[in-house]
C-alpha cells in the first residue's frame, strides 16, 4: 500500500531524515511516533509530495511519487486524504462547503457531490451541523469536518498530522474511535503521526518510533504492551504517560552503564501509595542513599498513583532487586554519571 | 437662484459619485489581479517566481510616489488618449483610476498575505491547481480584508476626485474651488466640504456593515 524507501532529506546540511525505510500494508494502522524534531513533519511532506527527497522513494499502490510530473503527482496526491493538528479549514465556507472543497478539486459534478457530502457528513456524525462555520464548532467537530474532507476522496491512505493533538481528551477519544470505525468498515489504512503514545496504544496497529531522521524501533502495539520494546526511547515514550521525564534530565541520562554510573530508577505504585519508609529503609539495608530527580505523588486520594524518579548512589543489584520487591513497577531507565 | 444652486450641488455630487465609483470599479479590476500576483509570487508562496514579484511590486511603488496633482498632469496625454480629450469627467477617471490601482493593490496584498500558508499548503496537498486555491481559498478567506480595503480605496478617492477639479473634471472639488475659493463663497465652499464629509462616513459605515457582516463566521 504504502512503502518508503531508503528516503534521506537533508536541510543545510543537517540531516531530517537519513535512509528511512518501512512499509505499510493495506488496511494497516501504523503508528509514527517522535519527538519534535524527530523527522515526522519532513516525513510527512516527504508522503504527500509536498516534499522531493534527496534520496530514495515513496511507493503509494506501487506507484513512484518521486517519478511523478506535477499533473500526476495531483492525481495522486487525491490518494493520500490528509488529517491535520490546526484542521485547515475554510472560515469562509460551512461544514457542507469545506467538503465539498475536496470534492470540486477531484472535479466531481455537483449534483453527485450534494450525495456524497450527505454520505460524509453521516459517517462522521455531523448531521445538523451542515450549515455551520468552522467558528461554530468545537475542536472535535472540525477535526469531524477534516476527517470528512479527507474521505472525500475515497483515499486509500489516510495521512494524520499530529490528528489530536490540538484537542481535549474527550474529543480525542471520540476522534479516535471515530478513526478506528473508518479503518475497520472502509478499510482504509491510517498512517498516524504523533508525539503522544496513547494515541497509539489505543489505534494503531503497529508503530514505527523515529529520532533523529532515523527508525530506531519497529514495533507491533501487542508486543509493545507486553515491554517487548528494545530501544529507550521507546521505553521513554512509554513512561511518559506515567511521568515526564524533565528535558534538562533527559541529556544527562544515557542508556548504557558505564564504571561509577548511578542508575536511574522509575518507580511506580497503580494502586498503594509508596512506602514513606521506603528510601530510608534502602540507605539502612545497604547503605546506598538515593536522590530523587522528580516525582509524581497523587496519593490515595486521585487513584493513588504515584512514581518517582530517582538515582541510587551506587550500582547495587540487590539493592535493585529489593526495590523492585517492594514496589509495584521498577524499571531502570539509564545511567547517569555521579556529577549530575 | 435657490433653485439653481441646489442643481448646481445635485450635479456635483453626481459627478463626484460618477468619478469615485468608476475608478473604484477599475481599480478593483485591475488592482485585485495585481495584488494577487504580488501575494503568489513572493518567497514561499504559491507562485514563486521572484522576478515579476519585484517588477510588479516597482511599479507599483512608482505609481505610489507620484503625487496625484502631478499624476493627474503627467497623464494629461494618455488621458487624451483613452477618452478623447483630457477635460471633464471621463477624462478625470483615468488618472483616479491609475492612482487607485496601485493603492488598492497594495491594501489587498496585505489582505491576501494574511491567508494562513498553511491553510494554502494543505489545499495544494490536497491536489487542487493555483487558480484552484486563487478561487476558492485565497480570494473567499480574504474577502473581509478586501472589502475593508476597497472602503479605504474609496474614501481616498472621495478626497483625490476633489483635486480633479483642476483639469475641469466637475464635481465637488470643481464647486468648492471656483466658487467658494474664487469667488470667497465661504457658505459654499463649507457646504461642499459637509457633503463630502457625508460621503466619506456614509461610505466607511456602509464598508464597515459590509466587513462585519462576511467576517461575523471569518474568526
Amino acid at each position: 500500500m504504502l512503502k518508503v524507501e531508503n528516503l534521506s532529506k537533508a536541510f543545510d546540511g543537517r540531516i531530517a531524515l537519513g535512509k528511512v525505510s518501512f512499509s505499510v500494508q493495506a488496511g494497516e494502522i501504523v503508528g509514527i511516533i517522535g519527538r519534535s524534531g524527530a523527522g515526522k513533519t519532513t516525513l510527512l511532506r516527504c508522503l504527500n509530495g509536498a516534499e522531493t527527497p534527496d534520496t530514495g522513494h515513496v511507493f503509494i499502490e506501487g506507484k513512484d511519487l518521486s517519478r511523478f510530473k506535477e499533473r500526476d503527482l495531483l492525481a495522486l496526491r487525491q490518494r493520500i486524504g490528509l488529517v491535520f493538528q490546526s484542521f485547515n479549514l475554510l472560515q469562509s465556507r460551512t461544514v457542507t462547503g469545506n467538503i465539498s472543497l475536496a470534492l470540486e478539486i477531484l472535479g466531481i459534478p455537483k449534483k453527485e457531490r450534494l450525495y456524497r457530502i450527505e454520505k460524509l457528513i453521516q459517517l462522521v456524525g455531523l448531521e445538523g451541523q451542515e450549515t455551520k462555520y468552522p467558528t461554530q464548532l468545537s475542536g472535535g467537530q472540525k477535526q469531524r469536518v477534516g476527517i470528512a474532507r479527507a474521505l472525500a476522496g475515497n483515499p486509500a491512505i489516510l495521512l494524520c498530522d499530529e490528528a489530536t493533538s490540538a484537542l481535549d481528551p474527550e474529543a480525542t477519544t471520540s476522534i479516535l474511535a471515530l478513526l478506528e470505525e473508518i479503518n475497520k468498515e472502509l478499510g482504509v489504512t491510517i498512517v498516524l503521526i504523533t508525539h503522544e503514545m496513547d494515541v497509539i496504544r489505543n489505534l494503531a496497529h503497529r508503530v514505527l518510533v523515529l529520532d533523529q531522521g532515523h527508525i530506531v524501533e519497529d514495533i507491533s502495539t501487542e508486543a509493545l504492551a507486553k515491554g517487548q520494546a528494545h530501544h529507550a526511547l521507546t521505553r521513554s515514550f512509554i513512561n511518559d504517560d506515567q511521568v515526564h521525564l524533565a528535558d534538562c534530565l533527559r541529556s544527562f541520562v544515557t542508556e548504557k552503564a558505564f564504571s561509577g554510573a548511578m542508575p536511574v530508577l522509575r518507580l511506580g505504585s497503580m494502586q498503594n501509595e509508596l512506602s514513606s519508609t521506603l528510601l530510608t529503609d534502602l540507605y539502612r539495608t545497604f547503605g546506598i542513599t538515593a536522590s530523587i530527580l522528580q516525582a509524581d505523588i497523587r496519593g490515595k486520594s486521585s487513584g493513588g498513583h504515584d512514581t518517582l524518579v530517582l538515582t541510587l548512589s551506587h550500582n547495587h543489584e540487590h539493592a535493585i532487586q529489593w526495590l523492585s520487591q517492594n514496589v509495584e513497577e521498577l524499571e531502570v531507565i539509564g545511567y547517569a554519571s555521579s556529577d549530575l | 437662484m435657490r433653485l439653481q444652486i441646489f442643481e448646481l450641488f445635485c450635479k456635483a455630487t453626481l459627478a463626484t459619485l460618477e468619478m469615485v465609483f468608476a475608478s473604484a470599479v477599475i481599480a478593483v479590476f485591475f488592482g485585485l489581479p495585481l495584488a494577487i500576483l504580488l501575494t503568489i509570487t513572493r518567497p514561499g508562496g504559491l507562485w514563486p517566481i521572484r522576478s515579476i514579484g519585484r517588477v510588479l511590486g516597482f511599479v507599483v511603488d512608482l505609481t505610489r510616489a507620484v503625487p496625484f496633482i502631478i499624476l493627474l498632469l503627467i497623464l494629461i496625454p494618455f488621458t487624451r488618449f483613452v477618452v478623447g480629450t483630457a477635460l471633464g469627467t471621463a477624462a478625470a477617471i483615468v488618472p483616479l483610476s491609475i492612482t487607485a490601482i496601485p493603492y488598492f493593490a497594495r491594501i489587498a496584498e496585505v489582505s491576501l498575505r494574511e491567508v494562513s500558508p498553511e491553510l494554502i499548503d494543505a489545499v495544494r496537498a490536497m491536489g487542487a491547481t493555483r487558480a484552484k486555491i486563487v478561487r476558492s481559498v485565497l480570494i473567499p478567506e480574504a474577502l473581509p480584508g478586501l472589502v475593508s480595503g476597497l472602503t479605504v480605496t474609496l474614501v481616498s478617492l472621495i478626497s483625490a476626485s476633489a483635486m480633479a477639479g483642476v483639469v475641469g473634471a466637475g464635481g465637488l472639488g470643481d464647486l468648492a474651488i471656483r466658487y467658494g475659493y474664487q469667488r470667497f463663497n465661504t457658505a459654499m465652499m463649507l457646504w461642499v466640504v459637509s457633503i463630502l464629509v457625508a460621503l466619506t462616513i456614509i461610505v466607511q459605515f456602509c464598508g464597515n456593515i459590509v466587513s462585519a457582516r462576511l467576517k461575523a463566521y471569518n474568526r
